[in-house]
């Protein structure tokens, strides 16, 4: 039976739009819990970035300890707190949040130095929180769509498992991968119920996330691996440009035209991804894995960010950002980003692989920037005292 | 939608709650049909909504909108209520024709 959410205000004065919290409200719902995972997601960012730029031969001070951690930090640090914190403050249950704390203590404990078994197994446990939190909301909600987020958390699982145990990061880079495409497939799984019913749609998002997981089990240094990683992407693509809401959304205006086409942009580079993992694979070429990647990691997951940080970090931590057309701006540079570190693997051009990288980095500052500047009058993390809702 | 479900939703506060919008679809939540409840009387006001997906975080966010939305639309209303159900489950049936509209589905009458 659904557990109603259910909140009362008593409004003392007439003209006052909020009033008193009721006592007693959860803690977890307040900013007290929610804002230190979202700072912690944060630090992982700018720390994964600022390894990547040592990775890419740039001189940064104490960073050359966190090169090879890169990928963990953004992948599990950054999107594991992420998807956890979305998904405890969807389930609307205390213990939900053990997922987004679990990771953040990851990824401390990965920034502190903390060898990978430790780190990694905080995040095997957030990982198995996250699965054990959409297991409750397929109980709930049956659908294709919550399966799919249930098999996108089983799959950082798996990964995470096979990380501590030793595996190279190439080698179970494919389910993290997976865990992050197929939770941003769901959530358009999900919206597709808004367009037309078509024929074919189910079966054929089901043919992608089998073959898809197929792909992330062999591995995509491995040849059938990327073949099937990439047919899989291509796949997805093909189903997200015919079942998606974003193609018939770019005819709209304002905020849902700018989602709209992070969305199509995005899609565009899982299929560049797709086309690399099959015809340059990563165990194969010198820059196949680079590419493969980035575009999916920055072309895909972080376009989607751009578009739904507004939806988000409202939702997440109340913090009231605003659209502005400015956004377009640092959209179109962390495209360019994504272009240039494309071309330069595909020319094995060491110099513009690195600017990419730099570039990327540009892209997401100028982004902060850009939402911090039209949003600035109407910051108010909303007092805990005066809050409504959270 | 039921005669029981049209009783109670009141106008006003449906035309208020227009206001509050989902940005990514670009729906109002009443296009959406995510209204289940709005009724006002001497005690206050409630309203009931309702997400498409169990896994949507927007939850808060949407009660919030509204509240606000509320609270400035009708100012010498002493209580707003306003809770988050489940059932019935949400479906796309429930969009309104404006909805369908903007959204390229066919209409309820056509469809």
């Amino acid at each position: 039976m659904a557990r109603p959410y259910e909140e009362e205000t008593d409004i003392p004065h007439a003209n006052m739009s909020l009033a008193p919290a009721p006592v007693g409200r959860s803690l977890y719902r307040r900013g007290a819990v929610r804002v230190p995972l979202l700072a912690t997601a944060a630090i992982a960012l700018l720390a994964g970035v600022c390894a990547g730029f040592g990775r890419l031969g740039w001189e940064i001070p104490h960073v050359s300890a966190l090169t090879e951690l890169h990928g963990p930090l953004l992948i599990c640090g950054l999107f594991g707190i992420l998807v956890c914190l979305e998904r405890a403050v969807a389930l609307d249950r205390g213990w939900a949040y053990a997922a987004p704390a679990l990771a953040a203590l990851g990824t401390i404990s990965l920034l502190a130095g903390a060898p990978v078994p430790v780190a990694g197994g905080l995040y095997v446990l957030a990982a198995a929180v996250l699965v054990g939190g959409l297991l409750v909301i397929v109980m709930l909600q049956p659908a294709l769509f919550t399966g799919t987020l249930l098999f996108g958390a089983l799959a950082w699982l798996a990964g995470n498992l096979l990380w501590v145990m030793g595996s190279p990061i190439a080698d179970v880079v494919g389910w993290w991968l997976a865990f992050l495409i197929l939770t941003i497939a769901a959530e358009r799984l999900a919206l597709s119920r808004l367009r037309p019913p078509r024929r074919g749609s189910e079966a054929l998002f089901l043919f992608a996330l089998g073959i898809l997981l197929a792909g992330a089990q062999n591995g995509i240094m491995s040849k059938n691996g990327s073949t099937l990683f990439g047919v899989a992407l291509l796949v997805t693509t093909a189903w997200l440009l015919r079942h998606d809401i974003s193609l018939p959304s770019l005819r709209r205006t304002g905020q849902t035209r700018f989602v709209a086409l992070c969305m199509l942009l995005g899609y565009a580079w899982i299929g560049v991804a797709g086309v690399a993992l099959i015809g340059l694979p990563p165990g194969a070429s010198a820059f196949g894995y680079d590419i493969a990647l980035h575009a999916i990691l920055t072309g895909f997951v972080l376009s989607t960010v751009f578009g739904h940080a507004l939806l988000i970090l409202p939702a997440i931590v109340r913090l009231r950002v605003r659209y502005a057309e400015i956004l377009y701006a640092p959209l179109f540079l962390l495209q360019g980003a994504v272009a240039l570190r494309v071309a330069s693997g595909l020319a094995e051009w060491g110099a513009g692989r690195a600017a990419g990288g730099v570039l990327t980095g540009v892209a997401l500052a100028s982004f902060a920037l850009a939402v911090a500047v039209v949003s600035r009058r109407n910051w108010s993390f909303a007092k805990e005292a005066s809050g409504p809702v959270c | 939608m039921s005669r029981t479900a049209q009783h109670s939703l009141d106008p006003d506060l449906l035309e208020c709650l227009l206001d509050v919008t989902d940005p990514e679809i670009g729906l109002s939540v009443v296009d959406l049909g995510l209204v289940y409840r709005a009724t006002r009387d001497e005690s206050g006001i409630d309203v009931e909504l309702t997400l498409t997906a169990r896994s949507c975080p927007l939850g808060e966010m949407l009660m919030e909108q509204a509240r606000e939305r509320l609270a400035e639309r009708f100012r010498d209303v002493s209580r707003i209520g306003i809770g988050l159900v489940w059932n019935p489950p949400w479906k796309p049936d429930l969009i309104s024709d404006h909805g369908r509209e903007l959204l390229g589905l066919k209409t309820k009458e056509v469809a």
